[in-house]
């Protein structure tokens, strides 16, 4: 006699497993057909997928590169990371330190309402406050955009990094006279090193994938390399954006190619950041 | 005169039909990593599911734009239309796969991830001791898992909080698959028009027509409002909770 209670607990099971095979399945493919179909691009093209420019309408393979998105991508990422590191270093500590303190609240609030900020709000923003001045779009207005997006994200996931130290080294290097410049740059950064680096890598990840941001700022310029940062110049991820958009098999086809980039990129990124987090204490 | 009651229907269809899928598929993911999967599997599932999450959703617009749009078409929309014509959610044709039913699956699909991440933190958190009083009792691992859920049933409430926000702002998906067409429609397989599509498809005209300016700043002013309601909603949950979302 098979009881009522036994019937539920397979239907649960049955139900668990059917959605949950669904699920991975469809993860699986989103990865499997990146990989596929960036590769049919990727070994059409050879080494010209790192450094040539996107394919005209007028040919008649997918052929060219991402040449110019990527170097856009690099750079201007880059200069927000660059930026924003060492601003969440010292503002994240600063807030770990006062911790409970009125103002420290109001900053924590002040970042975390620019971490609900929709992405492309931040590229009207600073259509507003910067391209319309500069009278121009520019890789440094894109940088702008996706700094606004990196800090509040740095600063969150160093804040956890510098929270987690325990108590008793600050003590000890405190009771040895250091001072608060001190503490930070010769007990905190020594032992939060990995946690640092693994944040930065995620971040970094993160601002390489954004699209939106940079949309209006940078001005998808896509044939030619930046020269200088007040030229226009575009990102991998608008890149795909404009290809995507684009009413020509051939573009549209190649932006694979650019799919691929992109996930390799990232995959690096992420496995970097699972790897140093490996060697944390 | 410009009004943006349509993108608003837009957006408010597109959440509220994306968020449900999210959760009947991400919930049974959480109990498929935590329970059911063991050693190695179930870090490798952590792993795939945390890389999933994080992929730029530029990459999700592209497939779904590329080929899942048209399978969805052919293998859910359509069908749906056939068997289920008397419902009008369901009672227009699907002409092309850029419309709003595609656009909600596709953001379904590059939500799912996320929100998985987000409820198997605060799952994991659950105390030994409690489950190994669950255990204790005699109950199957099932019942175990549908009483760890309701433990936890605030940080899934703040999971779908952040879930809703990530769905609403989502740029580059909506505007490549939404269709972005003005239309107020009963059915979900018509092409329509979201706040960020609105934004995105209609910046370059703002030059040309004096009034749309303030339109689109007005539409983002309205995005950022319900974003920012729903993370200080998210955030005020986990303080509760003392869970830590990451990403």
């Amino acid at each position: 006699m098979v009881s009522l209670r036994f019937i539920k607990v397979l239907a649960i099971r049955l139900t668990v497993a059917t959605l949950s095979i669904i699920s991975l399945a469809v993860i699986l493919l989103i990865h499997v057909s990146i990989l596929v179909n960036g590769l049919r691009i990727a070994l059409l093209n050879g080494f010209n997928l790192l450094t040539g420019t996107p394919p005209l309408p007028t040919e008649s393979k997918p052929l060219g590169g991402v040449g110019p998105s990527l170097v856009g991508s690099l750079l201007t990422s880059g200069l927000a990371i660059l930026i924003s590191t060492p601003v969440s270093i010292i503002l994240g500590f600063f807030l770990v330190e006062h911790r409970g303190s009125k103002f420290v609240g109001f900053v924590r609030a002040a970042f975390q309402s620019l971490y609900g900020l929709p992405t492309i709000t931040i590229s009207l923003i600073v259509y507003i406050l910067l391209v319309i001045p500069m009278r121009t779009q520019s890789l440094l207005a894109g940088s702008i955009s996706l700094l606004i997006v990196a800090l509040p994200m740095e600063l969150t996931y160093f804040e956890n990094v510098f929270s987690n130290i325990p108590l008793t080294y600050k003590e000890a290097g405190y009771s040895i006279g250091l001072d608060r410049l001190g503490l930070l740059t010769r007990v905190v950064l020594g032992i939060s090193k990995s946690g640092l680096a693994s944040a930065l890598t995620l971040t970094l990840a993160r601002v390489m994938g954004e699209t939106a941001p940079v949309l209006f700022t940078i001005g998808n310029a896509l044939t030619s390399y930046p020269t200088s940062l007040f030229q226009p110049s575009s990102t991998i991820t608008t890149l795909i954006f404009m290809l995507a958009s684009s009413p020509f098999q051939v573009q549209f086809d190649f932006a694979w190619g650019a799919v691929l980039t992109l996930y390799l990129i990232y995959l690096f990124l992420f496995t970097a950041s699972k790897l140093v987090r490996g060697v944390e204490l | 005169m410009y009004g943006l009651l349509t993108p608003l229907l837009g957006s408010l269809l597109v959440s509220t039909m994306a968020i449900p899928i999210v959760l009947i598929f991400s919930i049974p993911l959480v109990i498929v990593i935590v329970e059911y999967a063991r050693g190695p599997l179930s870090r490798i599932l952590d792993v795939i599911v945390d890389l999933t999450a994080g992929l730029p959703t530029i990459i999700f617009a592209y497939i779904g734009l590329a080929f899942l749009s048209n399978w969805l078409k052919y293998w859910v929309e359509k069908p749906l239309n056939r068997l289920l014509n008397f419902i009008p959610l369901f009672s227009c044709k699907p002409l092309t796969g850029q419309n709003i039913g595609t656009a909600a699956l596709i953001l379904a699909i590059s939500t799912v991830p996320f929100t998985t991440a987000l409820i198997r933190e605060a799952y994991k958190m659950i105390p030994h001791s409690m489950v190994e009083a669950l255990y204790s009792v005699g109950l199957y691992k099932e019942e175990v898992a549908y009483m760890k859920i309701s433990m936890i049933k605030t940080a899934i409430v703040s999971a779908i909080l952040f879930s809703t926000s990530r769905v609403l702002t989502e740029t580059t998906i909506v505007s490549l698959l939404a269709g972005n067409q003005f239309i107020i429609s009963s059915c979900i397989f018509t092409p329509m028009i979201t706040i960020p599509s609105l934004i995105v498809n209609n910046f370059g005209y703002s030059t040309i027509y004096p009034l749309l300016d303030s339109v689109l700043f007005t539409s983002a002013l309205i995005l950022y409002a319900i974003s920012l309601a729903l993370n200080f909603a998210g955030l005020y949950l986990n303080k509760r909770l003392e869970v830590i979302a990451g990403g």
